[in-house]
């Protein structure tokens, strides 16, 4: 009996080991899928684009020098964007971006923007995004109406820098309050 | 020497098979709720995939295979916006995207959504959460301004069991609502 015990257990410590083993190659399709990966809210990305969103409320540009590249690439995702079946980026990189974010303040008072529902993905690939699902707020300046827009913005990350902003949502009240304050 | 081996045996197999428990509890934040995992070549993405398509052929026969009878749907305009600043739901759920859906098809030829890898992916969430999300582009020409719209279109369906219960979209409505403009002038 005491003889067969030894190859009992390296037998049984095969099997113990190998479980995990076994998870690995089901999961293999994860593998195979490069748009595949892990995603959390609590992460340093996810934190710096809460606090480049709080910073923008208080309309302060000195978070987007921060973390993004000059180069950067905003895409608003709209019908009136969209060249050879693309998004064309809007022009000036970080620079027209800040001053862009700041002209949001010329037309609106009370800017808020929802930071509870930010996520950042890292994918199997290496890619790493961070996307935030929220409603915009603000008060039209000119129209005077408290106007509220749902809003997705997607980041696209290299390194510890933001090179892509994508940006969806329905712009028809900024429209209506630059409207408005051609008319004053 | 002999009577050693058993217990170093045994010792070894405990490192050995704890490894990987331990980098997995390094890994996980318990504070945070909202972390899982995704994947793009999955079942739901597959299911996902179908209902679009079958929107691109007007073929709603496919969206009550995948949506709830009791769907909510959020369509995320503007105008859709409650005092409580919280999206307002579309009344009668599937019979009105099913209904919205097929008018688009009155409006549009060649409504097609691109349906590329990757654009439709699900996440898992530890708390047993599952969506699944879209990201891609819608287009079609104008049956009455005759020009060709190509829209920016984000999506999310949220699951229970094997049935889409909430979607989520958003996107830029101006080209629709001038096509719409455009049908009623003629």
């Amino acid at each position: 009996m005491k003889k067969l015990l030894l190859p009992m257990m390296f037998v049984a410590t095969m099997f113990a080991c190998t479980s995990p083993e076994t998870k690995k190659a089901d999961a293999s399709s994860e593998s195979t899928d490069p748009k595949s990966g892990t995603f959390t809210s609590q992460d340093d990305k996810s934190q710096k684009v809460k606090a480049a969103l709080e910073a923008y409320m208080n309309n302060d540009s000195t978070k987007i020098y921060e973390y993004y590249v000059d180069t950067v690439k905003i895409y608003d995702q709209m019908a009136a964007n969209q060249e050879g079946g693309k998004t064309k980026p809007n022009p000036g990189g970080r620079a027209g971006f800040a001053a862009n974010e700041r002209m949001n303040h010329d037309f609106f008072t009370d800017i808020k923007v929802e930071t509870d529902n930010i996520m950042t993905l890292k994918f199997a690939n290496g890619e790493e995004h961070t996307g935030v699902w929220c409603m915009w707020t603000g008060k039209g300046k000119f129209t005077n109406k408290e106007i509220s827009a749902p809003l997705h913005l997607a980041f696209i990350w290299k390194g510890d820098k933001i090179v892509r902003e994508f940006r969806y949502f329905d712009p028809a009240v900024l429209y209506a309050e630059v409207a408005a304050s051609q008319k004053k | 020497m002999k009577k050693l081996i058993l217990p170093m045996f045994l010792l070894a197999t405990m490192f050995a098979c704890k490894s990987p428990e331990s980098k997995t509890e390094t890994a996980a934040n318990p504070e945070d709720t909202e972390t899982g995992s995704f994947v793009s070549m999955d079942e739901k993405s597959a299911i996902f995939k179908r209902v679009m398509e079958a929107a691109m052929k007007n073929d709603t026969a496919v969206y009550r295979e995948a949506f709830a009878d009791s769907l909510i749907v959020l369509d995320g305009f503007a105008e859709n916006v409650d005092s409580l600043n919280k999206l307002k739901a579309t009344p009668e759920g599937i019979n009105a995207l099913i209904k919205g859906d097929s008018y688009l098809h009155s409006l549009y030829d060649d409504i097609a959504m691109t349906t590329e890898k990757g654009q439709i992916k699900t996440f898992t969430f530890t708390d047993g959460r599952v969506v699944s999300g879209y990201w891609g582009i819608w287009s079609a020409k104008g049956k009455f301004s005759k020009k060709v719209s190509r829209v920016p279109l984000h999506m999310i369906g949220w699951w229970k069991g094997n049935k889409v219960v909430q979607i989520y979209r958003l996107f830029d409505p101006a080209s629709l609502k001038e096509e719409i403009a455009a049908s009623q002038k003629k």
